[in-house]
């Protein structure tokens, strides 16, 4: 055992005395992971800030269960997690126009793009606004796997999943995000060519609505 | 038909296979049949140059952070949960005690008075030393009890009966407001302070 980890240790025996300050080092250690899966599981930084806050909270008053044998970086991303995955639950339902979304110029051709800041912050933003049209269950495994670089094993200790449940929700994350960005591409593509474009509808404009809960169906 | 929908298998598999591949976890002879299947179908290797571009993007993407003071906030929100657990507990040795306590008088009352009327005056003292109550904090509360006892008998028995329980029940809520309204009073003024901080 490495001495940050018996260092750990310390503090987390001295936070289930009541010692705050110990509990505040562990915090102070955390904070930037579960801050960072609340952020990606939420889009949105101030229910994050909620989120990981009441995660931290819910660790304090769980610590006695917290096992020593287990990592307590795992062990809070899972409170935090599943936390998201709840509030995310019990949204009601969201209806999202994919044409309301930034254009992704850069799936629609197959040629090497410019790798440059500015695209690739562009790219990341396109990127960051599909994350939340993906149903948490997907959502989580694939935060954790990209941002958290957790193996499948640790993925599926902090989601309390099988592991080929995890390969399977990764595949099916990575198959609609890969649909989503294709289907706004294309949508993208039919609002900068209007004069080809077919005539709209009665009823309105092309309604590709994509229903956050939907995706997971 | 069967052929085509073959094919779709195998696009299916190697869609499984792709998402594999991009996390490193294909062994060897899955990888050389991924490759190989990837050199032979055009759509899957356009397919899986996305899935590629998508993943360098995710991978490349940096941690959000919290806004600064994060932990004090969270020190804040773990000393409001300290405070409400003690509070908690406060309450819970405070009743319990109270109502032992209680328990503890009205037993004496019930023992005293059954002695009192069952033996003769001159001798209740001794009988309670005997039982075990021969101390003289004991032998007050005795006292006091029995003088009790006494009025409360004299008085017109309904009467005395109820005006001895509102005397109780006026205590009691005393007690409940002393301990819970207060409290809940600045909980509410911690609550308040708490979401200025924030």
């Amino acid at each position: 055992m490495s001495n940050t980890e018996n260092e750990e240790l310390r503090w987390i025996e001295a936070a289930r005395r009541g010692d705050r300050n110990a509990f505040s080092k562990l915090v102070q250690a955390y904070q930037l992971p579960v801050y960072n899966l609340t952020y990606r599981m939420l889009g949105n930084p101030q229910e994050a800030e909620d989120a990981a806050q009441e995660a931290f909270l819910r660790a304090y008053k769980r610590l006695n269960t917290y096992q020593p044998g287990r990592k307590f970086s795992n062990w809070i991303l899972s409170i935090a997690s599943h936390h998201c995955i709840d509030l995310l639950r019990r949204r009601r339902f969201v209806w999202l126009s994919v044409e309301d979304n930034p254009a992704v110029s850069w799936l629609a051709s197959d040629d090497e793009q410019p790798d440059d800041a500015a695209v690739r912050s562009e790219r990341a933003e396109e990127v960051r606004s599909m994350l939340q049209h993906l149903a948490p269950e997907y959502r989580a495994p694939l935060i954790l796997r990209y941002w958290h670089d957790l193996s499948y094993k640790e993925i599926a200790e902090v989601l309390e999943l099988s592991e080929p449940a995890v390969k399977t929700r990764l595949h099916r994350a990575r198959l609609k995000l890969a649909a989503l960005l294709e289907e706004q591409s294309t949508a993208a593509s039919r609002k900068a060519k209007p004069a080809s474009s077919p005539a709209p509808q009665p009823g309105g404009r092309l309604s590709t609505l994509v229903r956050s809960a939907g995706l997971a169906a | 038909m069967v052929e085509h929908m073959d094919v779709l298998d195998e696009h299916e598999i190697f869609s499984e296979s792709m998402s594999l591949a991009l996390d490193g976890m294909l062994a060897d002879a899955e990888q050389a049949a991924f490759d190989q299947h990837l050199a032979a179908c055009e759509p899957c290797r356009t397919r899986w140059l996305k899935w590629q571009r998508i993943s360098d993007v995710l991978w490349v993407e940096p941690f959000a952070g919290p806004a600064p003071g994060f932990a004090l906030r969270v020190d804040d929100l773990v000393q409001r949960e300290q405070r409400r657990k003690e509070r908690i507990l406060g309450g819970v040795v405070l009743v319990g005690g109270t109502v032992s306590i209680w328990m503890v008088a009205a037993l004496s009352v019930a023992i005293t008075v059954l002695v009192g009327l069952a033996i003769a005056p001159g001798a209740r003292w001794q009988i309670a030393e005997y039982l075990g109550f021969g101390s003289q904090a004991v032998a007050v509360v005795v006292r006091s009890v029995t003088a009790l006892r006494d009025s409360l008998l004299t008085m017109p028995g309904p009467g005395g009966l109820v005006a001895a329980l509102c005397v109780l029940v006026a205590l009691m809520a005393l007690w409940v407001w002393l301990v819970f309204w207060n409290n809940s009073q600045q909980a509410v003024a911690a609550g308040e302070n708490g979401r200025n901080v924030r």
